[in-house]
């Protein structure tokens, strides 16, 4: 069933727009979760409850023409909830390894209370990433957002894990320099 | 910036990033598909290639490979990263009765990319280190209670291979890194992947294990020498250097069925048969790497279905505390350890169906509660924080896991204080979560989380006059967990301070759990 008609359904309240989206992108919701938790069990649960989030926000929502990337931001947010609530210091190695990534780009003290300051960085982001070709773009974002590992998008990338490597560390000095540029204490 | 915040700041990207990102199609590439990714092998390959290259003496198969990498460690004593004073290598099993099992270097090497030079892979969870000409694999974990560190024999350093050589990072231009030089392979000293204090292991030959402390204190590492497996068949690791038939505690496993922890008696004729299947077993190169067990995509989705999965996963603890993990395939293949990524046993299939039914049957004693209590009494005996450990267990939840962080004497491996300790209070679902620490005083200013919570206006008072005024409370913040209470509470009690973080859990619990310090 296309997009458009998914949301069409959750627009008019039938139900079958869950089972819709279930059946589309399901396996999808499920391996975005597991491949970040490692958990099987956690993973259907995340899903389900991406169904239930984009019934309740679908409407006011509507995204007809970007219905993929709207479950997946549900999905990452309702995974990230869960490492932060199921593991706080024993957390996916993976997690943590790209946190401490991400740390060596982002401003020390950055607080999420400050909603304004926050608004203001993430929009310095978007601005960095339009900057990017498609290619490193698509790397950092498979890297950062979908949580993939190295060897993953080395296979996407069809090119030697180092490589990935050294273009995921140019991107953060970049980001790093962008941002200090700004005027962000780095 | 610490936790997850980093990557939440990233989750409202434009939606058109992630929609490209989604659609960033997978490539086929013949290397990649033969590399087995389980990086040991990779290692033992990167190690034997780059002496052989120091020697200008490149060799012809990869059966060699393993050979050259232990001998020629051993003869360029400069490489050898032990400080202790070196003592000479002698091969335990003469030459002409080992075999190597590695990856293929042929197919890797030649076959798939002939115009690259072979290189070291980067395994995050891989922990290895060399010592008197002999390459230590991490075996198993243990807590760091238990009585097996012995003589130190030597510090390990730290060694990154991700950055061990500049063949690593051919690309055109790459920029000097000041954080991770890239080294030319003259100066190239291969080390490892750990660093510190080595010890040999109580009771147990140092040619086949060491021991470490591990991060954070909490837990003693076992390492032992790939080297040793140069045998045709399971009994010269099991019973020659383990001597399981002898040593065997009990075997345990997780059931299937309600995913917990069953302990079965070693004398159990089903366990005897297991043993012997696996003494009996060849070693061989498995054609499926470690991964492709897992990973690979029918095996990935066959995760997906429990009674599809065929393999199962069995500990088996020994008298003086070693546990070794041990994959058993439904096809016969068992795999042991962490180390031994591509090299498996391949066993009689009428011999391990016995204990496969066992398990299928949770025949055993459960040891979930047990091990909760053996958790609990162990930090209600700790020293230093003993008496800060809540003797209340709020109703619905129940201890799912405590760490005890130790601080140790790197010269003697003595655990000579207690940095802090934290216990998790779970309800069945996972939805209540209570976090306690407890930890010195003087870490208030230190830890991010009570600094954070103080920031937050939780007023840091004496355990004697904590109430609910003390906390901070809130509604998670979190999508979909909007109705849930939130809370951070520091307390004050002797000379420790105590932290509380609590997801879905109502504050009187809180003041209950810490009034029971006290009480």
């Amino acid at each position: 069933m296309e997009d458009g008609r998914i949301v069409e359904l959750y627009l008019k309240r039938d139900e079958t727009a869950i089972k819709a989206t279930e059946e589309k992108y399901g396996a999808r919701l499920r391996g975005f979760a597991y491949s970040a938790l490692k958990d099987r069990q956690a993973a259907e649960e995340i899903a389900n409850d991406v169904y239930l989030k984009a019934w309740n926000s679908i409407p006011p929502n509507e995204p007809a023409d970007h219905l993929l990337p709207y479950l997946l931001r549900i999905a990452r947010q309702l995974t990230l909830n869960r490492i932060k609530r199921l593991s706080c210091v024993k957390r996916s190695a993976v997690l943590t390894e790209l946190t401490h990534e991400m740390e060596e780009c982002i401003p020390s003290g950055y607080d999420m209370a400050g909603e304004l300051e926050a608004r203001e960085l993430k929009r310095e982001i978007d601005a960095f990433l339009s900057r990017l070709s498609e290619e490193k773009r698509n790397v950092f974002v498979r890297r950062y957002w979908f949580f993939d590992s190295i060897p993953e998008i080395a296979e996407r990338l069809g090119c030697r894990e180092n490589r990935v490597k050294t273009m995921l560390y140019r991107i953060r000095s970049d980001l790093k320099t962008s941002l200090k540029n700004k005027g962000y204490n780095v | 910036m610490k936790g997850t915040e980093s990557l939440e700041l990233l989750g409202d990207i434009n939606e058109k990033y992630i929609a490209s990102a989604e659609c960033m199609k997978k490539r086929n590439s013949a290397w990649r598909i033969a590399l087995p990714i389980a990086a040991g092998f990779c290692l033992v390959l990167g190690v034997g290639l780059i002496l052989g290259k120091i020697l200008g003496n490149k060799p012809d198969t990869g059966n060699d490979i393993t050979a050259m990498a232990s001998e020629n460690a051993q003869n360029a004593s400069p490489a050898a990263e032990v400080t202790a004073e070196p003592t000479e290598y002698v091969p335990a099993i003469p030459e002409e009765d080992r075999i190597y099992l590695t990856a293929d270097l042929s197919s890797y090497d030649e076959a798939y990319h002939p115009d690259e030079t072979p290189y070291i892979e980067w395994g995050i969870d891989y922990q290895m280190f060399i010592y008197q000409g002999r390459e230590y694999f991490l075996l198993c974990t243990l807590d760091a209670m238990n009585d097996v560190i012995g003589e130190k024999v030597g510090t390990v350093e730290l060694f990154d291979f991700q950055w061990s050589a500049r063949w690593c990072h051919d690309e055109e231009g790459s920029p000097a890194n000041e954080e991770h030089p890239f080294i030319s392979i003259s100066e190239n000293e291969l080390k490892g992947t750990v660093e510190g204090s080595v010890f040999s292991f109580k009771g147990r030959d140092d040619s086949v294990f060491l021991c470490m402390r591990g991060d954070y204190r909490s837990m003693i590492y076992v390492y032992t020498t790939d080297c040793g497996i140069t045998e045709k068949n399971g009994a010269a690791f099991l019973e020659d250097k383990l001597n399981i038939s002898e040593n065997m505690q009990e075997l345990r496993y997780i059931s299937r069925n309600d995913f917990k922890q069953y302990a079965v008696d070693p004398r159990n004729e089903a366990v005897r048969l297991f043993i012997e299947a696996i003494d009996e077993g060849e070693w061989i190169n498995d054609t499926r790497s470690y991964f492709s067990r897992y990973f690979d995509e029918p095996a990935f989705l066959a995760l997906e279905d429990e009674e599809l999965n065929p393999c199962r996963n069995v500990k088996i603890y020994t008298n003086d505390r070693l546990d070794l993990d041990i994959g058993v395939f439904t096809d016969g293949i068992v795999t042991i350890g962490n180390s031994f990524h591509s090299m498996a046993l391949q066993v009689d299939v009428e011999k391990i169906s016995p204990l496969l039914d066992l398990m299928a049957a949770n025949y055993g004693e459960c040891m979930e509660n047990k091990n909760d209590d053996d958790r609990l009494a162990a930090c209600r005996n700790n020293r230093r924080f003993g008496e800060m450990i809540p003797t209340y267990i709020p109703d619905g939840l129940r201890v799912t896991d405590t760490y005890i962080e130790y601080i140790t004497d790197a010269e003697t491996g003595d655990i000579i204080g207690t940095d802090h300790i934290r216990i998790d209070y779970k309800d069945e679902d996972h939805d209540s979560i209570i976090y306690f620490r407890v930890m010195p005083i003087e870490q208030t200013d230190t830890d991010y989380s009570i600094r954070w919570a103080v920031e937050k206006g939780v007023r840091n008072v004496d355990i004697e006059d904590f109430d609910e005024s003390c906390m901070y409370l809130s509604h998670s913040n979190s999508i979909g967990c909007e109705d849930e209470i939130y809370s951070q509470s520091v307390v004050t009690y002797k000379d420790a301070v105590i932290y509380i973080q609590a997801f879905d859990t109502q504050p009187e619990v809180i003041i209950a759990l810490i009034r029971s310090i006290i009480d």
